[in-house]
């Protein structure tokens, strides 16, 4: 009962994480801010509701496959909005308009 | 008892994150550049594997885990290579705009 | 390194029987061979990552609560009324030496909500940040100093 409780909590978390992602797709008006609230929170999304499943399957071959999964997913997906941020940077021609461009001096 | 609560939470869940899905997708067909489209499909696919995950332990079967570890890696691929097919047909001669926005700070 | 790829291997295959660790064995060892030839890999790296491993805890410690913390300010700018913000395109150096260190960063970096490594050439980054306070001290955070110790101990 107990596990069942902690699990529900865990995976509700996640949904309302994933689903806040899409809201914020939908209230940014410019691709970068979308893709730091949309991808990023895709991630924690993704770490609670494999944690809730794990608490849910207890310990067996399932699980260990889990913990694989939430490995590769969080090296995998910053490297793709890299990617994507890398892309809209480079093709975008008025990239000034819509962020400021500073410099930090190195230490 | 408990089989039925857990039956329920998992039904609901991957409902609500179908959902969202549907959500990203509308995102995709109305995204006015390049880069919003790819990153609404970057979005369902995690949404996917989300979903994959749970039907694994809803059923109580190791393979299917299988099935999303390799749907990960296929959709990591996708963008990575769409992104650098995009630069490379589309916009060959504005690839050094980095190193110019760079040069443009520093002044 | 050797055993991880043969606990992957078990992990991968679901059970455990005779043919399963035999073949596990065999396919470990070739990988770990390749891996020696092609990609730079050595017994010294093993060495090198068991005296890190109290460091790469704490580092992973630390990135979980940093990802935390910064996904909930996110959260908030999300559901606020009316979004103000001021994103911004920051240019700075890191003194890292090892690609791998510099890689990790920049990944660590993208994996917290609101800033997103955009180019890495040499030690240089280039960041994006959803607003402009989550762009200071950037340049000499918690992950700078905890990476910055870890190539320490490697080095002597």
């Amino acid at each position: 009962m107990i596990r069942f409780i902690i699990c529900a909590i865990l995976m509700l978390l996640g949904v309302f994480t994933m689903f806040s992602a899409l809201v914020g797709n939908y209230r940014f008006g410019y691709v970068l801010n979308r893709m730091q609230v949309g991808a990023t929170a895709d991630t924690l999304g993704a770490f609670f509701i494999i944690s809730g499943l794990i608490v849910a399957s207890g310990f067996n071959a399932i699980t260990v496959k889990l913990i694989i999964m939430v490995f590769f997913l969080w090296f995998a997906n910053p490297v793709s909005s890299h990617f994507l941020a890398r892309t809209e940077i480079i093709t975008n021609e008025k990239i000034t308009q819509e962020c400021e461009v500073v410099r930090h001096d190195s230490i | 008892m408990i089989e039925q609560m857990y039956e329920f939470l998992f039904t609901a869940v991957m409902i609500v994150l179908s959902i969202i899905a549907m959500g990203y997708l509308i995102r995709a067909m109305i995204g006015p550049k390049f880069s919003d489209r790819i990153l609404a499909v970057n979005g369902v696919q995690t949404l996917i594997i989300m979903i994959i995950c749970i039907l694994s332990v809803f059923q109580g079967e190791n393979y299917i885990v299988d099935i999303a570890l390799i749907y990960a890696m296929l959709g990591f691929v996708t963008v990575v290579i769409v992104c650098k097919a995009y630069l490379r047909s589309h916009h060959k001669d504005r690839t050094k705009d980095l190193a110019n926005l760079k040069e443009e700070v520093e002044k | 390194m050797y055993i991880l790829l043969f606990l992957l291997w078990i992990a991968l295959n679901g059970r455990i029987t005779l043919e399963i660790c035999i073949f596990g064995v065999a396919i470990s060892a070739f990988v770990y061979r390749v891996m020696c030839k092609f990609l730079d890999y050595s017994p010294k790296n093993d060495i090198i990552f068991i005296r890190r491993f109290p460091l790469v805890v704490e580092y992973i410690f630390v990135l979980f609560v940093e990802i935390i913390k910064s996904s909930i300010i996110a959260l908030k700018i999300v559901y606020s009324k009316k979004i103000d913000i001021q994103p911004q395109v920051v240019f700075f150096d890191v003194p890292l030496k090892s690609e791998f260190m510099r890689t990790i960063l920049a990944n660590s970096i993208t994996l917290t909500p609101g800033t997103i490594t955009v180019d890495l050439d040499e030690d240089h980054f280039c960041v994006h940040a959803l607003d402009y306070t989550m762009t200071e001290g950037i340049e000499d955070s918690v992950f700078v100093r905890l990476l910055m110790k870890m190539e320490e101990i490697g080095n002597d």
